[in-house]
């Protein structure tokens, strides 16, 4: 098990300048969430206008792949419809942690493949998918006085 | 000594194992799961019940477990009651005491030090018997302000509790003294000696403390067996927290339980009979080595690793210096210590990283979560320098150059 295949350097670019970190303007949506193992910590912020998801926000205070994570994640969700991103976000765990997906799945999160590595260090799974949860908790949580 | 270990007999991850958590847990050497193994094969019986030979001989095993255990801490064996580990040992007394003790406006303190099993039940009790949580604070240097202490008792302190030994520093507390200062304000002096037990003698004759607790799993024991030592006064005076078969004299419809003596009035139903007997087999195995020689040893390998990490460019080694006993916390700069952790472990080194069910002192220190080595008796200075090796390596796999 080389720990190289894990810190690959998509990863660790992601984790040293991560995208979409800095906080938003002007948010309507805005979730926060913790690992209670390690205290890791993920602010996720949103701007909805319409029915898509203009700008995302996701500042991780955590290890590599939680940040990489947030990173990947605020950069290929960023644009989408809120209906869209509530059709697929489920599916992202499954599609993380499987082997048989669809062409489908594969299209939606190929731009993601980097973090499908965590698969051979299973106690890691939860520091990807914190931000995801982050995430899911944002679009449930409108931020009414700042909308 | 490796070899008396079957756990250390194994590969991970295609390097020979170097096992540096018996903070979470101590690797359990041959003899005692050869005990166990019996316990479940030619004396599998349940016990204070049956008739026949096989429940006789589990019942005599079971009580001379007692008596080691008593041997272990040096107090008579109707003081040692049986629990599932240290948790259920001190969320006994807050129950079965300290319900009894509080009273609105009374005080319990903690210390800052302490493992959540110390705080959580203390903090629900006072909310319950409207008490005060007080807290005793932690020093930068990894020890408890021990010279604050009088300023954090009052004539309403009932309960002190407190650890001997921090399972995320290390720190080594001054029972002695606090049971003293505690006993001068008429306070019940609860420890949690979990991480002491394993690394230096616990006779609670020096210690001075009402009650004792730890786990059989970090002395070299079974998992999910416990030990809960109290002063016979307090124990007479304890509700049982559990109620069933075993612990009564008589029962009828109309009268309910009459509890029986102490300790088996706190043992109600089918107790970890396994586990108590293999807890008196690591206890055996223990005394056997003595305790110098593991201290000894223990020191000697701290000292090397304390002097290997310290020369590493980045890093931090959190407490109280040469004090230390057995744990060993470290940061390091711009480096998660689950990265750390994640890659140790590709190396076959096993190493905690998190906070340790310690949060309020990651807190005081002000970081997330540390990196934690733990040392036991079956360490040797080679795994010190794999780890060192390998922490080394750390910081060119996450590709921060330094």
């Amino acid at each position: 098990m080389d720990p190289r295949a894990l810190y690959d350097p998509e990863i660790l670019a992601h984790d040293r300048d991560p995208r979409c970190s800095q906080a938003l303007e002007v948010r309507t949506h805005y979730a926060r969430v913790s690992n209670p193992l390690c205290g890791d910590r993920v602010d996720v912020e949103l701007l909805v206008s319409g029915e898509h998801v203009k700008a995302i926000s996701c500042q991780v205070r955590g290890c590599v792949i939680a940040r990489a994570s947030g990173s990947m994640m605020a950069e290929r969700m960023q644009g989408w419809s809120v209906a869209k991103l509530m059709t697929h976000i489920g599916g992202f765990e499954a599609w993380l942690s499987q082997d048989d997906h669809s062409a489908h799945q594969q299209q939606i999160w190929a731009a993601l493949v980097a973090l499908r590595r965590v698969r051979s260090f299973p106690t890691r799974l939860p520091c990807v998918t914190l931000a995801w949860t982050g995430l899911v908790q944002a679009l449930s949580s409108p931020v009414q006085e700042e909308a | 000594m490796r070899d008396a270990f079957p756990t250390l007999a194994q590969r991970v991850n295609g390097h020979s194992l170097v096992y540096l958590d018996s903070a979470g847990t101590a690797l359990k050497p041959t003899g005692v799961l050869d005990v166990m193994h019996r316990a479940y094969t030619d004396e599998c019986a349940t016990i204070h019940r049956g008739l026949y030979s096989l429940s006789t001989r589990a019942t005599a095993r079971f009580e001379k477990a007692r008596e080691k255990v008593a041997q272990l801490l040096r107090v008579s064996a109707d003081e040692i009651i049986f629990t599932g580990g240290t948790t259920e040992s001190l969320n006994a007394v807050a129950w079965g005491l300290g319900r009894q003790l509080l009273q609105d406006g009374d005080e319990v303190l903690v210390s800052e030090l302490e493992h959540h099993s110390n705080l959580l039940p203390w903090q629900r009790l006072c909310v319950e018997r409207r008490a005060i949580l007080r807290v005793l604070p932690l020093r930068c240097d990894g020890h408890l302000a021990l010279d604050t202490l009088d300023d954090y008792l009052s004539c309403r302190t009932r309960v002190v509790a407190i650890s001997h030994l921090s399972n995320s520093l290390g720190s080594v507390t001054d029972i002695k003294y606090v049971a003293n200062r505690a006993h001068a304000v008429g306070a019940v002096v609860v420890v949690d000696g979990a991480q002491a037990v394993p690394h230096m003698p616990t006779h609670m004759a020096d210690l001075g403390a009402d009650f004792y607790a730890f786990s059989g799993h970090k002395l070299y024991g079974p998992f999910g067996v416990g030990v809960l030592w109290g002063r016979a006064e307090y124990l007479k005076a304890m509700e049982p927290w559990r109620l069933g078969g075993g612990m009564v004299r008589s029962v009828s419809h109309s009268e309910g339980v009459i509890a029986a003596e102490v300790p088996h009035r706190f043992e109600a139903g089918t107790p970890n009979i396994a586990g108590v007997i293999g807890l008196g087999a690591a206890i055996d195995w223990l005394l056997a080595i003595g305790y110098a020689p593991i201290e000894a040893h223990e020191a000697e390998l701290m000292s090397v690793t304390e002097g290997a990490l310290g020369g590493i460019d980045g890093l931090s080694i959190l407490g109280p210096g040469a004090t230390r006993k057995g744990v060993l916390s470290l940061v390091m700069e711009d480096i998660h210590p689950h990265d750390a952790a994640t890659i140790l472990d590709s190396m076959g080194i096993a190493v905690r990283a998190g906070h340790h069910c310690a949060q309020p002192v990651m807190e005081r220190l002000g970081i997330l979560a540390s990196l934690r080595v733990s040392l036991g008796i079956y360490n040797s200075q080679a795994d010190i320098h794999r780890l060192v090796g390998g922490i080394q390596e750390i910081r060119s796999i996450l590709g921060r150059g330094r």
